[in-house]
């Protein structure tokens, strides 16, 4: 987005940078693909032999090969639900190419196709004889152009992918999984395109946290549950996301408005994210990619309380040039500078005045620190859910607003979705939902694995250990607490297999 | 080889089969529907070239609206709901396009497209504020740098619609680069989270060597498997938290306490960030004047007002830490308020205030305050615009607070300002008792092209300072407006110095004198008697035949000179007043200012100051008797 001169906006020569690359894929594609019609068309009205298609051929060859110079060595111009994408990317029309590919989508639907790809350069013969398929599909009405050895040239019907798949499963784990894939990986994207001067695309970044808020709050356990996926925990991009899913959670627990969880979203997604800018920070970092990293940015801000303050500038400045001002940027940007601070510190001297921290930092430090607790780092073995939960409730206000801790206990519960649990009973278990309760916060509901006998069960039953007996006490409770691992169990794979 | 001829002759029917289908597939009742739809479509294009022109406030917009929300109730009577596909240049019903705009540029459709939304459907219930948020989104200024990460799926999804559904389809496939490791794609991300617990990520003590013997015989157990069943993701429900009220209470408490605090946080925050870094003094003073021009303008667009009030005065106020002056802080404030006593951020945040209705006016007035004195000028201007009587008198209270130091500038004003604000702005400089500064007011005031106002401007000198600025009262005597001119005279008549005696009796020998008329000559011939001895020169034009003077103007000389010898108390004159009376043929002017001469002459001093003030001041003369003698 255009920035106003000398305001924000001083990374906005990225936008032009990476603007102009844009420009011409976009022109590349939409040259591409009118070209495609116009051989097709030509194809289907003239002899393969005739002169009209010797111009289109050729631009053919030039295109294809520009593009593979340009962007990669492989093309796929794909047909989805109806819209033109190449290599993943959805073409831009002008009027023209759009009448042209209206064409182009029927061509592609009458030969069973949705995939167009070009897998090297093309030579005439490439395009003879896939122009040779197509006029003898088209004229005789039998065969698949798919069937064809057209070499590098290849058309085929792609299956739907894994994410389609996933989205139009009826399977609510699926949903919850495609949101937050997508998101893990846009926003892997996001952190990229600012290390490597790319525009970032923010809308996208909000878009996620509206799909996080609008997600069916009976499966917010299955969201918290992701928080605990291995092979992506320690890297900033990971982090953000954890942390702005504990928080929506939280803040949705809370029942704070829809506007108010996306300015929590939001700032929680961003409150590390200056990191990114920073590089090695002056030399403190052993190389850029640690910027990148938990690790690295931990290493940084426990080193030196008395650096803290001008660290927290150098994020805080960071955050403002990424660009870009309106109302939620206020919110994030004192988030962020009053999340840098050592951990198991206080946010305290934050200010020149005595001005505590915000509601949405202590909520965002919470989450934060529950998502780095439960991260395994250096020698340090990833603490189970539960243990992270304890250290936040149990922290007596030193780093975190006590009241806050204990709501915040409360809404996500002492043993969170994800604790494996031994029950009094001797019965093993996976914790598999939020506290039904506040009040008896340390009674989740707990599916059973293993029996009190140690048998493993296929399809245990789920127990709500705030149920009572006709005495009043309860039925059930935990016992202690286990980590999973020793016994074999991912909790993601639990909830999502 | 052949050239461009179709050879397969059959060709274009080929492609036929590529078209698309034409209304000709559809029924009646469909054919009907389509019409009605691009009614529709018809009154949002009207309702949107008409917010294009006038803007979305502009009264005749609203009608243009209730006329789109009738075409689609009329929709909605035969359907429960009316869904379109969204095309980059169209929206379609049955295939068929109901309302196109083949331009990517300034083109809601295409704009609708590229952020993912494929199908918008209204549903019936559909209300008049609903539509018109709906249709507000489609128009957004996407030039606004507030919508920096917004589009078209955010917005509606702020407003929340009851009645209009949208389906969008995420680019998140845009993410996912070609050749980047198969961990970050989502058939990595779903290997990964489907995949076996890592045993690597135990420590190496771990494994419970206090562990009896049933813990080792469940970890021999093969667990890996044990998942959740379909069943019991079908039980899942929301769990409802409730807090209870205390808890409640300190919740609320705390969010509207740290909310409270947002602005101040953010302006020290923002001091910081902002006052550090690499780059030279220019881009740096740019950074933060640009920075606060955009916070400025999003509290005034979101009609925050009071918290841009208190946010100048944090800023103000805003010190180090233990009330610690912080130099660069004190250039950063200096600068922000030097750039904000600007017209641009005054007429920003004034512009409402013709509002009667307005509800933020004594903030907008407290705001005006608080800037810098170099704010007079501007503030007077819009002074000048206000139509609200009691805005316009505390806006102009405030260019009083604000005038030591800014005379000149708002002097300035005075060359073309209207007749209210000179008014306003020449009593103030005259209540300053600086002839400097009055006398460059005046100067300015005479270059306005409104003779009412550098009359104005010459009613405010001082009458004990009349001398140092008589060159001025010279100029005004050139003055195209008789007005002017009468007060210059008046005023330099009591200025009695050579110079300003000979400048007079110049300016009654001058070409465009002898075009005024009888009263204004009359004032001239007075000021010149009054400023010094011209009897001789008087006595000689009284005598004199006219020469090449049209017998008219011949009349007007002697009657102003036989006026001015009266004021001079020139009583040699008298024998040739009773000559004059005595002539058979006598001129009625001539007589008149020979009789008023005459009496003038045997008045007290009294009568004679109050004859004098009527020369200057009515258009006759007036005698001792109180009567005219003449219009």
């Amino acid at each position: 987005m255009a920035e106003s001169g000398g305001g924000f906006g001083s990374l906005d020569f990225l936008q032009e940078l990476s603007g102009g690359q844009d420009e011409r894929f976009i022109e590349l594609s939409r040259s591409l693909t009118n070209n495609l019609y116009v051989l097709l068309r030509s194809a289907a009205m003239h002899d393969l032999d005739n002169d009209a298609l010797i111009r289109p051929t050729e631009t053919m060859k030039s295109l294809v090969a520009e593009f593979m110079d340009t962007y990669g060595d492989q093309l796929y111009l794909s047909l989805i639900d109806g819209n033109f994408f190449i290599n993943g990317r959805l073409i831009r029309l002008d009027f023209s190419s759009y009448e042209n590919t209206r064409y182009l989508r029927r061509i592609f639907e009458f030969l069973e196709i949705n995939e167009f790809g070009v897998l090297a350069r093309l030579e005439t013969d490439h395009i003879k004889r896939f122009l040779r398929a197509f006029s003898q599909v088209l004229n005789e009405r039998t065969g698949n152009i798919a069937d064809f050895p057209l070499l590098p040239i290849r058309m085929r019907m792609r299956g739907i992918s894994e994410v389609d798949e996933l989205r139009m499963s009826e399977d609510p784990r699926h949903h919850v999984l495609e949101v937050y894939a997508t998101g893990l990986l846009m926003l892997r994207q996001f952190v990229n395109d600012l290390r490597k001067g790319r525009a970032p695309r923010h809308a996208k970044v909000k878009r996620l946290c509206l799909q996080l808020i609008d997600l069916d709050e009976r499966y917010d356990n299955l969201l918290v549950v992701l928080i605990h996926l291995e092979a992506y925990k320690g890297n900033l991009f990971c982090h953000m996301l954890n942390t702005g899913v504990l928080s929506i959670v939280f803040g949705r627990r809370m029942g704070l408005s829809r506007n108010k969880l996306v300015d929590l979203g939001m700032a929680a997604f961003h409150h590390d994210l200056g990191w990114a800018l920073l590089g090695t920070l002056g030399g403190q970092l052993e190389d850029e990619q640690s910027a990148l990293s938990m690790s690295g940015i931990n290493y940084v801000r426990n080193q030196s309380s008395s650096e803290m303050a001008e660290i927290r500038v150098q994020v805080a400045r960071a955050l403002v040039r990424l660009g870009g001002f309106n109302e939620l940027v206020l919110n994030r940007l004192i988030v962020a500078y009053e999340c840098q601070i050592p951990e198991n510190a206080p946010p305290a001297d934050l200010y020149y005045g005595e001005i505590d921290a915000s509601f949405m930092t202590h909520v965002v430090r919470m989450a934060s620190s529950y998502d780095e607790h439960t991260t395994q780092r250096g020698e340090h073995r990833a603490l189970r859910p539960d243990q992270a939960m304890r250290r936040i409730l149990d922290d007596g206000g030193q780093t975190y607003d006590e009241f806050l801790a204990k709501l915040f206990a409360n809404a996500i519960g002492l043993y969170p979705v994800g604790t494996m649990v031994e029950l009094d009973s001797g019965d093993l278990g996976m914790v598999i939902n939020l506290p039904s309760d506040p009040v008896h916060f340390n009674r989740p509901q707990v599916k059973l694995i293993v029996d009190r006998s140690g048998n493993r069960l296929e399809d245990g039953a789920v127990l709500d250990l705030s149920e009572t007996n006709r005495g009043g006490g309860f039925v059930r409770s935990v016992e202690r607490t286990l980590d999973c691992r020793e016994y074999g169990v991912s909790i993601t794979r639990f909830f999502f297999d | 080889m052949t050239n461009g001829q179709d050879t397969q002759g059959h060709g274009l029917d080929i492609m036929s089969q590529f078209e698309d289908p034409s209304e000709e597939h559809l029924d009646a009742g469909q054919r009907a529907l389509l019409d009605k739809t691009k009614t529709a479509f018809n009154e949002l294009e009207k309702l949107t070239k008409n917010v294009s022109l006038y803007g979305r406030k502009h009264p005749s917009v609203s009608r243009f609206r209730e006329r789109f929300l009738e075409s689609i109730s009329t929709l909605l009577e035969e359907l429960e709901v009316i869904e379109f596909l969204i095309g980059p240049y169209e929206f379609t019903l049955f295939e068929q396009p109901v309302y196109q705009n083949p331009s990517p540029e300034d083109n809601f459709i295409y704009q609708l497209y590229l952020d993912g939304v494929r199908h918008v459907a209204f549903e019936r219930g559909l209300e008049q504020d609903e539509l018109d948020r709906f249709v507000d989104i489609l128009m957004t200024d996407w030039d606004d740098p507030t919508l920096f990460e917004d589009d078209m799926v955010t917005l509606m999804w702020t407003e929340n619609f009851q009645h209009i559904k949208y389906v969008v389809v995420d680019s998140f496939n845009e993410d996912i680069i070609a050749g980047d490791e198969h961990i970050y794609t989502v058939p990595g991300v779903l290997e990964n989270v489907r995949a076996k617990a890592d045993p690597s990520t135990l420590a190496p003590s771990a494994g419970g060597a206090t562990e009896g013997g049933r813990s080792a015989r469940i970890k021999a157990l093969d667990l890996s498997s044990t998942t959740l069943t379909t069943d019991d993701v079908d039980g899942f429900s929301e769990q409802p938290f409730a807090m209870d009220e205390e808890e409640f209470l300190s919740l609320k408490a705390l969010l509207t306490t740290t909310g409270r605090e947002t602005l101040e946080k953010f302006i020290e925050i923002l001091f910081k960030v902002q006052l550090t870094g690499d780059e030279d003094e220019s881009t740096r003073q740019g950074r933060i004047t640009g920075l606060f021009d955009q916070i400025s303008a999003l509290l005034l667009k979101t009609e925050r007002v009071g918290e841009l009030e208190r946010l100048l005065r944090k800023i103000r106020r805003l010190t180090g830490p233990k009330g610690q002056r912080i130099p660069a802080n004190v250039d950063a404030i200096a600068l922000i308020f030097r750039h904000w006593s600007e017209m641009q951020f005054i007429e920003q945040v004034t512009t409402q205030l013709g509002d009667p209705h307005y509800r933020f006016t004594p903030s907008v007035l407290a705001i005006c305050g608080l800037l810098n004195t170099t704010a007079a000028p501007h503030i007077a201007q819009i002074a000048a615009r206000a139509s609200r009587p009691d805005v316009r008198q505390a806006l102009y209270d405030l260019v009083r607070e604000k005038l030591p130091g800014q005379e000149r500038e708002v002097s300035l004003l005075l060359g073309t300002a209207n007749r209210g604000l000179a008014q306003e702005l020449l009593r103030m400089l005259a209540k300053l008792d600086s002839a400097t500064h009055l006398g460059y007011a005046v100067h300015q005031a005479m270059k306005n092209m409104d003779g009412a106002v550098r009359l104005q401007a010459l009613t405010v000198l001082p009458q004990g300072e009349l001398q140092r600025h008589q060159d001025l009262l010279f100029s005004a005597l050139s003055d195209s407006e008789k007005g002017v001119r009468s007060k210059a005279i008046h005023l330099l008549a009591r200025v009695r110095t050579p110079q300003t005696h000979t400048r007079i009796m110049e300016s009654l020998e001058s070409k465009a004198f002898a075009t005024y008329e009888l009263d204004e000559k009359r004032r001239y011939y007075t000021a010149a008697a009054l400023t010094g001895d011209a009897s001789t020169w008087l006595m000689e034009r009284f005598n004199a035949s006219g020469g090449l003077l049209s017998r008219r103007a011949n009349e007007h000389v002697r009657h102003c000179a036989a006026v001015a010898l009266g004021v001079g108390l020139h009583r040699q004159a008298a024998p040739l007043f009773e000559k004059e009376l005595k002539r058979r043929l006598k001129s009625e002017i001539v007589v008149e200012g020979v009789q008023w001469a005459m009496q003038h002459l045997e008045c007290d001093r009294e009568e004679r100051t109050r004859q004098l003030y009527d020369i200057f001041f009515a258009n006759s003369l007036s005698s001792g008797r109180g009567g005219r003698t003449h219009g």
